[in-house]
């Protein structure tokens, strides 16, 4: 029929041909590799039986057999491989043979933990075995802790929960604690940065009670594709591991499409917006009949493609058949969404990264990325999401105007060839440290010779015992203060509490609607600020800052709106420092501080500039590591002033984009100031810096890579279709002839 | 870097603790006569040191005229009921109490908060025994629980305020943190006066904290008392300065709080067994019997409550045991009394009238109309009450019809 819509297949097609498809590439489907059973209790190879399984893929007997042989194991293998096997098995094989073991399975979040307690619960079903296992979270019934804490032999919890309810109180666990033999770690990726540096810590914390109370578990992780699993491993619990990345589960067919939106201005270097373009591709595979999902970087894009797929597909399907999912939704919100996308009332899903946790949606067939997700790891976890079963899948990556989108446009196969990326922490970073040193006297004295993160106790316990919080008594350091540190310190953000958002439309009927991290809160939640919840706008009526509360009202307006920070920054010492022929790269202590400014009102339909108004926040101060380069004056004196300054900021905002696609962390973790004149030299300098106090590694790899960025950075400005800079590479395109500058200053820092 | 200067520099970072006082100082030997000062004997046992004090008061300055714990002790076995929460088991003596309050380095529950002193009294002849017992540092906990639990034979009668969710379990935790080091801990038994006085005083006190009940109930007020909110500050003085003076203030107040319990146990009992001083608590006592499953002791008490004009409240409380265990026909009339009465419980009242005209007197007529009027008086009861009404309202009108067939 003449006008019969495309199916999935005839789209591949289609797309195939389009023009603007600058790349396509086709995984091949993979067979699966099986390996035979290993020896299990005859109870478990029941229960195998039962569930159809009459063979393993070979990273699961792999990991099985490591798991035997006392290893610790980190498996790296795509979403639906069967990973959980991977740690269910040895863990039912070892309470099989000793009915005291004990298991504990950390989870990043609540929702994980629920989802692997009922496949659990199949097993030890299908098997006939008594094995407890539960989850013990903050909505645990006060009835049944105590059943777990004395028999569960599966405890499956969060950081967070093990953090303030479980180490303070381990004398009500004594029973896990004495036989503690495996600790798993599941979705072992997501613990990288400030979240990741104080998990590390909750985990020596952890292993200094287990080796109290006699045990020496071993660790079992699961992690998504990125490049350093084994060392996130290591570094996180600080012993060895063995890698098991032999995946043996089959695959369908996958073809990954890379959308570059067609050039509207050629001197500007405009391209189509990548949420138009998305939005259209979105509407095309819906009406393929093919189930959907959408990445957007931000809430803010979220919301705007929601609204917009929402009004055009409600017609046909019904208002809740697109739906859309991010962090600040409260937890019911969510729930309703993941149940309609598996019964498939849910045609579409447009999603922050927060849907990047593998919890299975079920069946999705194509998956669409508003611009690059920033890193190669993100990037495969998002496009996982598309036929995680083994039927032929598409993945559209739609380009945006940004530098690093572009760059990937124009060499796919810096994504499709080189390893994802490194997952850094830093465990020892003095805040954080000192935060957990202080829970881990709570829990148990320090003996004088003891060592917390291979600092001497001494060097820890000397500043606090000045504040009067541990005594040292016969060669011991005892707690001794009224306080409870634990509730003091949270694992999640650099910020101690979130803010609250409260919708007060309704007079009398104020709602909770969301909450959002204190730093996000001084751009997105100032006074008048448009903040957008399920494609709704609200209007910040009020930010009360020494509550934490923001009340907000429902608003409909053409604008939504977009914060300035004002930044300070100065050096306080340089512990390492590089002389080059034009430039000198340091890296060590700065501080920074930090204010918002100006907020200014964009037009939503063309992002025009409609207004602005002041920001009354207090000014946050950072104690930080950063890296900087001090250039010499010949670029200045070569160029002026004025074209220098112009030179200088379009390197820092390149340097912004690949420094923090190097460090696989987000750009908001890694912020960026330029001085035409540091206070420290007297230079031209730009400062690259990790946005949380004391530093989590970040800044120190862009240190030790900075020949290699730099030297993408010239590419990346060469290869660039622009003629004088764009939002593409420079940032801007205002000045005849920059981009050429930039090119041949950056040639004589690149020797 | 080097650890500690980076750790100054990152200091306007770093959280600190509520601020507090002076700075430390070097820390001397144990200073004996400061101790024998405080009333103090220094104990030296291979594992460390402990720090014992004990003082003997007459018996009297905790019991009253009338109010003697062989007095209490015999009622108690007198009156003929299994079991309450303040009668002591059979066969146990005065002597067998065991008096209990401790002070802690903090209110946390976790394993970072230590006891730092137990307070026990005990009975012996007409005398009041107090014993104290202080940990002179936290390296000295082993022989302070040893030494504890050689002193003390039996926990199974143990008197505290608070003790059941407060002092037992952080004793439990500290012996979990020790248990290779000491001996299991016995059996233990519980009077926790805490939950008396809730049941008793809670409607005419502003709080049921000990020293609010000791004013107000036992009319016994203290001078120069040092808050127990302060003991933790006073114990880390003493820790930083090695000088025991600071914690005098914290053994007079712990003595002093074992003390009242002595009196406090007397004055329940003697609360509960006589029926209460006032209607209230009258009521609260028969409500306690209750619970207790002692219903003839409740049924009697609200009986005379209601002959002393108490209020529907009692009427209730008597209608609700006639029902379940005397007579339905007796609760009745209580139940036609507060449904014509301006109470709380009238709906109740018209639920049980509705069913007592319709399964026992087949008058569905009237069973009908107690209905309507009950769900008239739900109007502001949770939806899942109304519903309930409706359905026996729409059961009541089909057995009406079906009574009186049209035509």
């Amino acid at each position: 029929m003449l006008f019969e819509k495309p199916n999935l297949e005839q789209l591949i097609a289609q797309l195939k041909e389009d023009e603007h498809v600058v790349h396509w590439h086709t995984i091949p489907p993979q067979e699966a590799r099986h390996a035979p059973l290993p020896n299990l209790d005859e109870r478990i190879i029941k229960a195998m039986e039962r569930k159809g399984i009459e063979s393993l893929y070979t990273h699961q007997r792999d990991a099985i057999d490591s798991t035997t042989a006392g290893s610790n194991i980190v498996t790296v293998t795509p979403t639906a491989s069967g990973k959980t096997l991977c740690y269910n098995l040895p863990i039912l094989q070892s309470i099989a043979q000793d009915p005291e073991s004990r298991a504990l399975y950390l989870f990043p979040t609540k929702a994980l933990a629920q989802d692997q307690k009922s496949e659990l619960a199949e097993w030890i079903e299908d098997s006939g075995m008594d094995v407890n296992s539960y989850t013990y979270d903050g909505d645990t019934a006060p009835a049944i802790r105590q059943k777990i804490r004395q028999a569960g032999h599966v405890v499956m919890t969060n950081p967070d929960m093990l953090h303030t309810s479980i180490l303070p109180h381990h004398t009500k666990w004594v029973s896990l604690f004495e036989k503690l033999k495996y600790i798993v770690i599941d979705e072992l990726h997501m613990y990288r940065g400030v979240f990741g540096s104080h998990v590390a810590n909750v985990i020596r914390r952890l292993v200094r009670l287990a080796h109290y109370y006699g045990s020496r578990p071993q660790f079992i992780c699961t992690s998504a594709t990125i490049k350093n699993p084994k060392e996130l491993a290591e570094r996180l619990t600080e012993q060895s591991f063995s890698l098991i990345n032999n995946n043996g589960a089959p695959t369908g067919k996958k073809h990954v499409a890379f959308y570059n939106p067609p050039v509207v201005n050629k001197a500007l270097n405009i391209r189509q917006s990548a949420s138009k373009k998305v939005r259209q591709l979105a509407r095309r595979t819906l009406e393929a009949r093919a189930q959907l999902i959408v990445f957007a970087k931000s809430r803010v894009r979220v919301e705007v493609i929601y609204s917009d797929l929402q009004s055009m597909m409600q017609k046909e399907w019904g208002p809740a058949s697109i739906r859309a999912y991010r962090g600040g939704y409260l937890p019911s919100e969510r729930r309703a969404i993941e149940r309609g996308l598996r019964n498939g009332e849910v045609r579409g899903v447009v999603s922050t990264n927060a849907l990047e946790l593998g919890m299975d949606i079920g069946q999705l067939q194509v998956c669409i990325l508003t611009g690059y997700p920033g890193s190669v790891s993100s990037l495969w976890q998002q496009a996982g999401r598309a036929g995680r079963r083994q039927d032929e899948a598409l993945v559209i990556v739609v380009a945006g105007s940004t530098p690093i989108d572009q760059y990937v446009m124009n060499h796919p196969a810096y994504v499709l060839d080189s390893p994802a990326e490194e997952a850094r922490i830093e465990p020892n970073n003095l805040l954080i440290l000192m935060d957990h040193a202080k829970c881990a006297a709570y829990e148990l004295p320090f003996h004088v010779d003891d060592e917390y993160g291979g600092v001497p106790i001494n060097d820890i316990m000397d500043y606090l015992k000045d504040q009067q919080i541990v005594h040292l008594r016969r060669d011991k350091w005892y707690w001794m203060s009224q306080a409870f540190p634990a509730h003091n310190i949270s694992l999640r953000s650099a910020s101690q509490e979130n803010i609250v958002i409260i919708d007060q439309s309704e007079q009398g009927k104020a709602a909770v609607i969301g909450e959002m991290d204190r730093f996000s809160a001084m751009t997105l939640l100032h006074e008048e600020a448009i903040y957008l919840h399920q494609g709704e706008q609200f209007q910040v009526e009020e930010l009360d800052w020494e509550e934490k509360k923001a009340y907000v009202k429902h608003v409909d307006v053409e604008y939504f709106t977009d914060a300035n920070l004002n930044v300070k920054l100065f050096v306080i010492e340089e512990d390492e420092a590089v002389p080059r022929a034009h430039y000198r790269r340091s890296f060590g202590d700065v501080a920074v501080t930090i204010m918002p400014s100006i907020f200014k009102k964009m037009k939503l339909s063309t992002y025009e500039n409609i207004g602005s108004g002041p920001i009354h926040l207090p000014q946050e101060e950072l104690h930080t590591s950063g890296v900087w380069l001090d250039f010499d004056e010949s670029a200045l004196l070569q160029f002026g002033k004025n074209r220098f300054e112009h030179m200088l900021v379009a390197l820092s905002t390149m340097l912004h984009h690949l420094g923090a696609v190097m460090t696989m962390s987000d750009r908001s973790d890694l912020h960026t100031a330029v001085q035409i004149k540091a206070d420290h030299s007297e230079l031209p300098a730009i400062f690259l810096y990790d946005h949380y106090p004391g530093g989590i590694g970040l800044s120190e790899k862009v240190y030790q890579r900075m020949d290699e960025i730099l030297h993408r950075c010239l590419l990346l400005s060469k290869q660039c279709p622009c003629a004088h800079g764009c939002p593409s590479c420079l940032g801007s395109g205002e000045h005849e002839g920059l981009k050429q500058d930039v090119n041949r200053w950056l040639a004589t820092l690149i020797e | 870097m080097n650890f500690k200067k980076k750790l100054a520099r990152m200091k306007p970072h770093l959280q600190t603790e509520t601020a507090q006082t002076e700075p430390p100082t070097n820390h001397q030997p144990l200073e004996t006569k400061q101790w024998r000062d405080l009333q103090c004997s220094v104990i030296e046992t291979d594992q460390g040191t402990v720090i014992h004090r004990q003082n003997t008061y007459p018996l009297q300055v905790a019991e009253r005229e009338t109010l003697s714990f062989s007095h209490v002790f015999s009622n108690w076995s007198n009156l003929s009921v299994h079991q309450h929460p303040l009668k002591p088991k059979d066969h146990t003596e005065p002597s067998d109490l065991l008096f209990l309050d401790t002070e802690t380095t903090g209110l946390s529950h976790g394993a970072g908060n230590m006891i730092f002193m137990i307070g026990t009294g005990r009975i012996v002849g007409n005398q009041m025994v107090i014993d104290q017992y202080l940990l002179p540092g936290p390296e000295n906990e082993v022989a302070f629980y040893n030494y504890f639990l050689k002193q003390v034979h039996h926990l199974d009668a143990l008197v505290t305020y608070n003790g059941k969710a407060f002092d037992w379990p952080q004793v439990r935790m500290r012996h979990t943190m020790l248990r290779h080091e000491l001996p299991r801990l016995p059996e233990f038994g519980h009077f926790d006066l805490l939950h008396a006085a809730r049941r008793l005083f809670k409607h005419q006190l502003p709080s049921c904290q000990l020293s609010v009940v000791e004013e107000e109930i036992l009319q016994m007020g203290r001078e120069e008392d040092t808050p127990g909110y302060l003991a933790p500050m006073y114990y880390q003085d003493y820790l930083q300065t090695a000088d025991p003076t600071h914690l005098a203030g914290v053994f007079e107040h712990n003595e002093q709080d074992i003390k009242s319990l002595f009196t406090l146990y007397l004055e329940l009992s003697d609360r509960v067994l006589g029926g209460g001083k006032t209607l209230d608590e009258a009521f609260e006592v028969a409500r306690w019997w209750k619970q207790q499953g002692e219903w003839r002791l409740a049924l009697h008490q609200f009986t005379s409550l209601v002959d002393k004009g108490y209020g529907n409240e009692a009427v209730v409380e008597r209608a609700r045991l006639l029902r379940k265990h005397v007579n339905e026909e007796e609760s009745v009339k209580l139940y036609e009394q507060v449904y014509t009465a301006a109470s709380v419980h009238k709906i109740e009242a018209a639920r049980v009238l509705s069913m007592w005209y319709e399964h026992k007197k087949k008058q569905y007529d009237e069973a009908l109309r107690v209905a309507y009027q009950g769900l008239l008086w739900c109007e502001y009861e949770p939806a899942k009450e109304k519903a309930a009404w409706e359905h026996r309202i729409h059961r009541l009108k089909g057995k009406c019809e079906h009574r009186h067939p049209l035509g």
